[in-house]
């Protein structure tokens, strides 16, 4: 009851907080710029977003959205190849970048002084990159083998092939952004410059910048750097991302190396933009935010059938999947862990959550945005997540507000809605390997427990 | 090459380098149990975050007790005397706080974090897992099931193979060579957690408090906090741990026959978190493997496309460190991948660090502190390790001036001093059946299976 009281209070101090910290403006080119000031530290995040991932490939091309974000560090005429890490280093600077199905994101994060240095960079790989035969077949090398760094970790690697199943063959979905190394091996200079002519433009980018700044001088380097790139004329739409309602549950059956069963469930969510995904946030919360959540309080504590439980909500411009994984005891039947979990969603689908529930769900949200509010880059990714899915950043100040309205009505409408045994993925990885010898062991140890 | 030059004397010019790090006025206290405290004020954000430190770990148990200290800390939250461990979790996850019991190697921590309001129950939830835990025997026989199957996993990660056999050689039969498994699982019961627990002794212990709170009142709350926490002789006995002098190179081979890549992993010597040469080892190691454009990176990753991503890191601890360089690469490309490392590393014997390189790691390591603080934890964790490793806090805020004041010279003395390509220990992770022929030439070896506990 308490915290009912506090959260209304929290929520003032953290929205005042905000109050005309954040500016933004759109160059002629099109490239939009966020601004937060943040003068706690003298350090600045610089996230460029450009609006393609790898659901913008097409069948020949699966793993060029990734493969190019390698690419943009290897150099253009007034940065050498090589010295693009070093001029950041030597500021005492940062910078990496992530591929995604939907988004491409390269960050620095540097002292504050040397923010020009991040618009140089920028600017230059957005309009000058060199694209040659020889760094594209190392780079080539390198997917390879961060594809095979992947593959040697078990659960990655079914982790992956889940994330593949949940949509159907040919969806823009249905490859992970590391792609196909037998597509990416044809992959020529030339595609890589279509792409790059294509995507790399101001008028497919969001430039946020959080930190120790004056939007004004901001303004002036956005202009002074970006101001002249043209903008791509044939910037493709998206793809359609829509899916079919689905029309049964999936089973995937899978052995191991690894030598713990795990089950992986998700069910089919709308996209994150879509209004029920603030319910499901919250309720994520509810079934496993930490120990004392519902699936990790009947999984691993009351019934004792699971080391360890967790998921979240995994959310994208298209559809998402809501997310749960169980790692158990050896002779916990596959189908014993599905059947539990079901059995905790039914009982939010029947009679919701409590007040209690629901208070410490939208406390826990409120104070991870205030921890988050420490870290510059944290705030970056934030703000360009929210442009990037709702076309409006704002959207990023009103969220607690959005979770605080959430009500237990919402939660067990939502749980109605997408909890639904034909909406269901779920795979069952079991270690392989297994003797008889251990199996009549597992077995006399589940009579005894 | 010209517009890059001008960006390099640009930001020399912008970033002084000879400054010192400005923390936050920490207030320093010694509490009647010989607790020392440190609380500073740090209004950003409505929340609070501390950090206790118990000078004691792994390190001072027996090799075959391993894993006592990380289960004892983990029992901590699994049942006090008000609170069993499901209403501990309730509490402590309502706030929307942390509250993180870590028993490491060095020593044992609990970290928390909470908005302010509730920074008393946070304060009030620590003193309840530091002074008056229970350790139920029901909480035991769970975690300990638990942890069982969880042991398991280790083998599952080829980087977690080769370090565990590389801490195996160079340590030998002490708790850091030793990794966590089923069968030492079976040495940890009840009593040695509650003995262990009588250990955990507020003298030569540090609290560190940062966030939106008055000192005053963060101090009368400190003091509510560890008035129960009474000082008692404790027995410490740190094993004596060092790493092997190595003559030659000592190699093993792990089989794992599912892998499609081979992950190599070399060893050696490395110097204690205070020594002198601290500085000077920093900046060699940052510019031989300690970021994407080292040398190592550069040749192996950028040049050769035989990895994704390689680092030579110096692991140092308050008695002790060991320098180690990690990759893998495709099966094929093994051979190669070691020699070009070991080229690296002769070349950095032969012919040193340049001029231009020592002044852009110099650059890195000035430029990089104010990054490092962005969050009031930056400053609670380094005020308690600084105790801890032996540091004033004048040596932390003058750290840059130290790391600028190292010359060519003593760099390149260190270089050569510790990175001795012909004296190292070598393991290397992968299908035997492929890379056996392409590596038995570079000296006798000694082989184990993935899944064997190293020895």
């Amino acid at each position: 009851m308490k915290l009912k009281k506090i959260i209304p209070m929290l929520l003032l101090s953290v929205v005042l907080a905000d109050e005309g910290d954040i500016t933004d403006f759109t160059l002629q080119n099109g490239l939009k710029v966020i601004i937060m000031e943040k003068h706690a530290v003298p350090v600045v995040s610089v996230n460029l977003w450009y609006d393609v991932g790898s659901h913008d490939e097409w069948d020949g091309i699966r793993g060029t959205a990734h493969l190019f974000e390698h690419m943009m560090f290897r150099g253009t005429p007034s940065i050498p190849d090589g010295h693009l890490d070093s001029l950041l280093k030597e500021v005492g600077g940062d910078l990496n970048a992530s591929t995604s199905d939907d988004h491409t994101i390269y960050y620095e994060r540097l002292p504050a002084v040397n923010l020009e240095l991040a618009f140089r960079i920028e600017a230059d790989r957005m309009q000058n990159l060199i694209l040659n035969q020889e760094t594209l077949d190392t780079e080539r090398e390198v997917v390879h083998e961060e594809e095979r760094q992947r593959s040697a970790n078990p659960i990655q690697k079914l982790i992956l092939k889940y994330l593949r199943s949940s949509v159907p063959e040919g969806h823009p979905y249905a490859e992970t952004p590391i792609g196909i190394m037998e597509q990416l091996d044809t992959v020529s200079v030339a595609t890589c410059q279509s792409f790059y002519k294509m995507y790399y433009a101001p008028n497919n980018a969001v430039l946020v910048i959080v930190g120790d700044v004056k939007p004004q001088k901001v303004k002036q380097l956005a202009e002074n750097y970006f101001g002249a790139i043209a903008r791509s004329k044939n910037l493709p739409e998206n793809p359609d991302l829509s899916l079919p309602p689905r029309e049964k549950k999936i089973t995937l059956l899978e052995k191991s190396s690894f030598d713990i069963p795990v089950t992986f469930m998700g069910y089919q969510i709308p996209p994150a933009k879509h209004d029920d995904i603030q319910a499901l946030v919250v309720l994520n919360s509810i079934l496993s935010g930490g120990e004392s959540s519902r699936l990790s309080q009947r999984l691993v504590r009351k019934d004792k059938i699971a080391l360890f439980s967790a998921g979240q909500p995994i959310t994208r411009q298209g559809p998402g999947l809501f997310f749960y994984f169980a790692v158990y005891f050896p002779h916990i039947k596959p189908a014993k862990i599905e059947s539990t979990i079901i059995d905790e969603l039914e009982k939010i689908k029947k009679d919701g959550v409590t007040e209690q529930e629901l208070t410490k769900a939208q406390k826990q949200l409120l104070s991870a945005k205030i921890f988050e509010r420490y870290s510059a880059s944290s705030l970056a990714n934030s703000l360009g997540s929210a442009q990037m899915t709702y076309g409006d950043y704002r959207e990023y100040e009103t969220e607690i507000e959005r979770f605080s309205k959430v009500s237990s009505e919402d939660i067990k409408r939502v749980a109605n809605t997408y909890f639904i045994d034909k909406n269901l993925l779920v795979m069952h990885i079991s270690p392989e390997n297994i003797g008889f010898g251990k199996k009549l062991m597992m077995r006399l140890a589940s009579l005894f427990m | 090459m010209k517009k890059l030059f001008s960006y390099y004397l640009l930001f020399n010019l912008v970033f002084p380098q000879n400054v010192t790090i400005k923390y936050p006025d920490f207030e320093e206290n010694t509490l009647q149990n010989g607790l020392t405290t440190y609380v500073a004020k740090h209004t950003e954000q409505p929340a609070v975050f501390f950090k206790l430190l118990i000078p004691l770990g792994e390190f001072d148990l027996p090799s075959n007790q391993k894993g006592l200290a990380s289960m004892t800390a983990d029992m901590l939250s699994k049942g006090t005397q008000t609170y069993n461990a499901d209403e501990f979790s309730e509490a402590i996850e309502s706030t929307g706080g942390s509250l993180f019991a870590s028993g490491a190697d060095e020593y044992t921590t609990i970290s928390g974090r909470f908005l302010k309001e509730d920074l008393s129950l946070g304060l009030e939830l620590l003193s309840e897992m530091l002074i008056k835990p229970t350790f139920p025997k029901d909480e035991w026989k769970l975690l300990k099931r638990q942890a069982s199957e969880a042991v398991k996993t280790w083998h599952s990660d080829a980087m977690t193979v080769a370090l565990a056999h590389l801490y195996r050689l160079g340590f030998g039969d002490v708790p850091i060579g030793n990794i966590m498994t089923k069968s030492l699982l079976k040495n940890i019961d009840l009593k040695k957690m509650k003995s262990f627990h009588e250990r955990l002794v507020p003298q030569n212990s540090i609290f560190v408090l940062i966030g939106d709170i008055e000192i005053s009142k963060a101090n009368e709350l400190i003091n509510q906090t560890f008035e129960a926490w009474k000082a008692v002789d404790s027995n410490q006995n740190r094993v004596n741990i060092s790493f092997a002098d190595i003559n030659g190179i000592r190699f093993r081979l792990i089989d794992n026959p599912e892998l499609e890549q081979a992950t190599i992993g070399v060893g050696f010597k490395g110097i204690p978190s205070n020594h002198e040469e601290r500085h000077a080892l920093n900046l060699v190691n940052y510019i031989f493997g300690g970021h994407f454009s080292s040398r190592l990176n550069k040749t192996i990753r950028a040049e050769g496309g035989k990895t994704y991503g390689i680092s030579s890191q110096w692991q140092s601890y308050r008695d002790f460190g060991v320098l180690g360089i990690m990759t893998s690469t495709r099966v094929e490309e093994v051979r190669n991948t070691y020699d070009l490392i070991i080229n690296e590393m002769q070349k950095l014997v032969d012919s040193g660090i340049t001029e231009d390189e020592l002044v852009r790691a110099k650059s890195y390591i000035t430029g990089s502190f104010p990054l490092r603080f962005e969050s009031p934890t930056s400053y609670a964790d380094r005020v308690a390790s600084n105790n801890y490793y032996g540091f004033t806090m004048e040596d932390r805020k003058n750290v840059i001036i130290n790391r600028n004041a190292v010359t060519l010279n003593k760099a390149n003395e260190i270089a050569r001093k510790y990175y001795s390509p012909e004296n190292i220990i070598l393991v290397i992770v992968g299908n035997q059946k492929i890379i056996k022929d392409k590596v038995s030439d570079i000296g006798s070896f000694d082989e184990a299976y993935y899944k064997d506990d190293p020895k």
